[in-house]
């Protein structure tokens, strides 16, 4: 049975990449997060048609019939920014992991040990890392509506006023698309194996779950305390208590956390992959 | 080693003597038949049985009239017994009689002719130790291989069920046979196991796991990428499922291929007891596993590095019993953990008459006196014994968790529950690669294209598996 | 060799780590505080850590005393009295007196929220005609650690709806949206038993006035 990228995997991926910022976003982001998730998801499907009337397997294919000076740079590119891209997110994780619960973490030494766990997980290969986000989504998906109903009854609504702006929602897109890129490269046509459906989906559910989980927070903790916090969904998802067992942001925040892992694996088998390329004759 | 056979019976009889000059178990039997003519019968004393050679052999030999004898004469027409044949070459006499046949030398022909006496001692079949059931069939396999290969007959009642002899070449010339059911298993997968028995070199094989470290795919991972079972219903029900097994001489354990994570989880019993309570048995084992390897780590982690989500009151009352141990939280469980392997290694290797003296004093020692002189604290013994008995749900993975459990923890030591999730996103990425025998591991426990997820983490009734092939459909083959 | 390397050096970083953290017995959980603030403007923050010395035995509470001229100062000064083991994640509830809660709540509030350890749920509570921290030192009935039963007192009257249900973040909240709110305020009877004693009522992060009388427990 010859490994291919299966459309759940694809789903699973779409999801878990469109919910990783949900982590640092602010509190009044919720809507620009969750619109910027949609309009990836139609950018995607657009892509999906385009590949589909032009025939193309995946943008590395296309890539690969490109001229030769014209694909070179183009991996180099891709190397350069990918690489680029890994680092910045695997930073910010670090900074998040020394900021709440690993307080003894010199932070450069969990950005570089962040970089080389995705390193090996992006080593096993694409299919392997599509195939990876499929549990992994199940597990995200499962943990975020469990603390989304839990803390339901400490939910009051909030002030809605000045929460969309046009300015919000571009920066939200400008951050969203060398990740978009990066995962529309191992898609494309593919007759067997209908990759729009899936992808739709996860990347729906990803965006509605990335704006109630920052809506949460804001309703939980209040618009104005929210927007003060660094990590308000983060903060958000400790509000509530189950009998004993209070202060289980830890628990959730492992979530993001998972989320942050698929795309920092995902930029770094970018980099593997336009590498091997490179290097071939 | 290598002879010569001719057609004079002295000439022969003196090459094999000297060849095997030094072995007082060698026996070479001069007799005449009635017509004068003389033969040879040769055989090791104790693989042989006497009854067949007295009676089979002997009293037809010496009671024959005929004046002149061939070697295929004898073998159509004097010897009296179910299998008897003319042997290809010297060499294949030798290897015959070494296994417990008997070779008949008749002077004038150089041809030796080979008849199945064999009688050696072999174990009965008995319910094996590592695979026992509350209901079900209680046969096992046995160290002799016709005997497998019999019940595994038995239970296929169908000319397509076949049997592929491969003979190793080495000290030990065992025989490794490849069973399938032609129609069932793909022949893809028949020639890939033949191939990979074939390339096998070994000076000898006395288990079939020499065979499986040979063949099996991804040999450093710790799960098991080839199946292993002692039941002949098991095999059966693999063949029946698709896969190919593999049974070696001299041994009990019979592999198949490929072999999937699901049925890691599976017990033997599953499929001979009631739905409900197999459905239950199944998600207490998968949950024990994974609380098996988790559960110390989790300690770990949460002492180190959140203690806030620990109840005030459990965290006092661990805390207290943390007073005065003198070992940091991850080596006291570290060293638990290690203790406890080396209890279990202990305990596997004492004779059963010391067992329950050595027992008394591993419990007694760790758990109390240990305890009561602050060298450990009792949450750590807790859940040590926990992440111990909850491991032993599941023995095809005893490998798998042992490792789990220990990178876990070190894990979890290092960076708290992300060092744990960080340890367990590799360990999945792990299995995502692997495979067997080019079937992927995580084959029906993940959802592909139309997942086959009948009896894949729940068992589903036998009415609605009528066809149970644990092989995605062709469509996910593309 | 190689494979000997690839075991004993992750063994030995994990020993190493595994012996740099923390263990359950290694950081003090403060269950409540009290903040006073003296007529000169100082602050004075009494704390309530718990600990078990033996299984068998109680929790017993200890009290510790800081003085300074801001709530960070406070915190400070415990925290080197402590030697770094001061862990406020378990802190439930902080009484404050009537006078810090006319003038310093609002920076008690900002250092709280600064802090990781703290949680959002913490309740604060205004002491009414009562020291604040002889609300955090009285004897609990139903519990043995005063700082528990006060915080369950304070969860169940808010369930109830007899007291105000205004955790920490949404006090922030308010102050910060320059809204008015009311916190639960609390007094002792003559036997020391500490019981809800109405609302006290703030505008613009100050104490204006205290509304409700006793109620029982």
């Amino acid at each position: 049975m010859p490994d291919k990228i299966f459309p759940y995997g694809q789903g699973a991926m779409f999801f878990l990449l469109i919910l990783a910022p949900t982590l640092f976003l602010s509190a009044n982001d919720w809507l620009h997060a969750m619109c910027a998730g949609l309009l990836f998801v139609l950018l995607a499907l657009l892509w999906l048609a385009l590949a589909k009337h032009f025939q193309v397997r995946d943008l590395w294919t296309w890539i690969a019939h490109t001229p030769h000076a014209l694909r070179q740079t183009i991996y180099f590119v891709l190397m350069l920014s990918s690489a680029g891209y890994a680092a910045y997110t695997a930073w910010r994780s670090a900074v998040f992991l020394s900021q709440t619960a690993l307080k003894l973490w010199n932070v450069w030494l969990a950005a570089l040990g962040l970089l080389i766990i995705c390193w090996f997980i992006a080593k096993q290969g694409t299919p392997a890392l599509f195939l990876w986000a499929i549990p992994t989504t199940l597990t995200v998906g499962l943990i975020a509506l469990l603390s989304l109903v839990l803390s339901f009854p400490d939910w009051q609504m909030p002030d809605l006023s000045g929460t969309f702006l046009f300015s919000g929602m571009a920066r939200r897109t400008l951050d969203g698309i060398p990740i978009l890129i990066a995962f529309l490269l191992f898609t494309g046509f593919d007759p067997t194996l209908p990759q729009g459906r899936a992808i739709a989906l996860g990347g729906t559910l990803g965006a509605v779950l990335t704006g109630v989980i920052i809506f949460r927070a804001n309703a939980v903790l209040g618009a104005h305390c929210a927007r003060i916090l660094t990590y308000p969904a983060y903060a958000a998802a400790g509000v509530f208590q189950v009998g004993a067992l209070a202060r289980s942001e830890i628990l959730f925040g492992s979530i993001f956390f998972l989320c942050l892992v698929a795309r920092i694996a995902l930029s770094i088998r970018v980099l593997q992959t336009a590498y091997a390329a490179l290097r071939q004759k | 080693m290598s002879i010569h056979l001719t057609t004079n019976l002295s000439e022969n009889l003196e090459s094999l003597r000297a060849l095997f000059a030094q072995d007082n178990t060698f026996v070479a039997r001069t007799i005449q038949t009635q017509s004068g003519l003389r033969c040879a019968i040769l055989f090791f004393d104790g693989m042989i049985s006497n009854q067949a050679i007295n009676e089979s052999i002997l009293r037809p030999l010496m009671q024959t009239r005929s004046k002149t004898l061939t070697a295929q004469a004898i073998a159509d027409a004097i010897v009296q017994i179910n299998e008897c044949s003319l042997a290809a070459d010297p060499d294949a006499m030798l290897s015959a009689i070494l296994y417990g046949d008997t070779a008949i030398l008749i002077d004038g022909d150089s041809r030796p002719v080979i008849v199945n006496t064999k009688g050696f001692t072999t174990r009965s079949p008995s319910e094996p130790e590592s695979e026992k059931v509350l209901r079900g069939p209680r046969e096992g396999f046995t160290e002799s291989f016709m005997t497998n290969l019999s019940m595994l007959r038995r239970r296929v009642n169908d000319p397509r069920l076949t049997f592929s002899f491969a003979r190793y070449a080495g000290e030990t010339n065992t025989v490794v046979c490849v069973c399938w059911i032609k129609g069932v298993t793909p022949p893809a997968l028949v020639q890939e196991m033949q191939h990979r028995i074939r390339k096998m070199s070994l000076d000898g094989i006395l288990d079939s796991n020499y065979v499986a470290e040979c063949i099996r795919d991804a040999p450093s991972s710790p799960f098991p990428t080839l199946g292993t079972t002692e039941r002949p219903d098991v095999a059966v029900s693999r063949l029946l499922e698709g896969r190919v097994v593999v049974l070696t001489d001299g041994s009990p354990v019979a592999l198949s291929a490929p072999c999937i994570l699901q049925e890691c989880f599976q017990a033997n019993d599953d499929y001979y007891i009631a739905v409900r309570q197999a459905a239950v048995s199944r998600t207490l084992r998968t949950i024990g596993f994974g609380l098996s390897i988790i559960i110390p780590a989790l300690y770990v982690a949460l002492l180190g590095f959140h203690q806030e989500l620990l109840p005030t009151r459990l965290l006092l009352a661990i805390a207290s019993a943390q007073k005065g141990v003198p070992l940091p939280v991850f080596w006291e469980i570290l060293l638990l953990l290690l203790v406890f392997e080396t209890l279990k290694e202990a305990g596997t290797r004492t004779p059963s008459v010391m067992g329950s003296t050595m027992s008394i004093v591993g419990g007694l020692v760790l758990g109390q006196a240990a305890v009561s002189a602050r060298f450990l604290s009792a949450p750590a013994v807790i859940i040590v014994a926990i992440a111990a008995v909850t491991g032993l749900t599941v023995p095809k993975l005893q490998s798998a968790g042992l490792v789990l459990r220990f990178s876990l923890l070190a894990a979890s030591a290092a960076a708290g529950l992300y060092g744990l999730l960080f340890g367990l996103c590799l360990a999945v990425a792990h299995l995502c690669t692997l495979r067997s025998f080019h079937c992927p591991y995580l084959l029906n426990l993940i959802p592909r294209v139309h997942p086959n997820l009948d009896d894949a983490w729940l068992r589903a009734p036998w009415r609605d598996m009528p066809r149970k092939r644990f092989l995605a459909r062709e469509e996910d083959q593309t | 060799m190689k494979r000997i390397v690839l075991v004993i050096v992750p063994l030995c970083a994990a020993l190493y780590t595994g012996g740099v953290g923390h263990g359950a017995g290694d950081l003090l959980p403060i269950l409540s505080a009290s903040i006073s603030q003296d007529a000169a403007s100082t602050l004075q923050l009494t704390a309530e850590g718990v600990r078990q010395d033996s299984l068998e035995g109680n929790a017993t509470s200890v009290y510790l005393t800081a003085t300074g001229q801001s709530p960070d100062a406070l915190l400070v000064e415990i925290e080197q009295m402590l030697a770094g083991q001061m862990y406020l994640s378990h802190a439930r509830t902080i009484v404050v007196d009537e006078a810090a809660a006319r003038e310093a709540l609002v920076p008690i509030v900002q250092t709280l929220l600064r802090r990781s350890d703290v949680r959002l749920t913490l309740r604060i509570a205004v002491a009414r005609d009562v020291p604040a921290d002889s609300i955090v030192r009285a004897q609990a009935v139903a519990e043995e650690i005063p700082g528990a039963a006060l915080g369950a007192l304070l969860d169940a009257h808010a369930k109830r709806g007899s007291l105000p249900d205004l955790p920490l973040c949404r006090i922030a909240d308010r102050i910060l949206s320059d809204r008015d709110f009311s916190l639960p305020a609390l007094t002792l009877t003559p036997d020391s038993r500490v019981i809800p004693a109405g609302t006290a009522h703030f505008q613009a992060g100050h104490l204006t006035h205290f509304s409700g009388g006793t109620t029982d427990a």
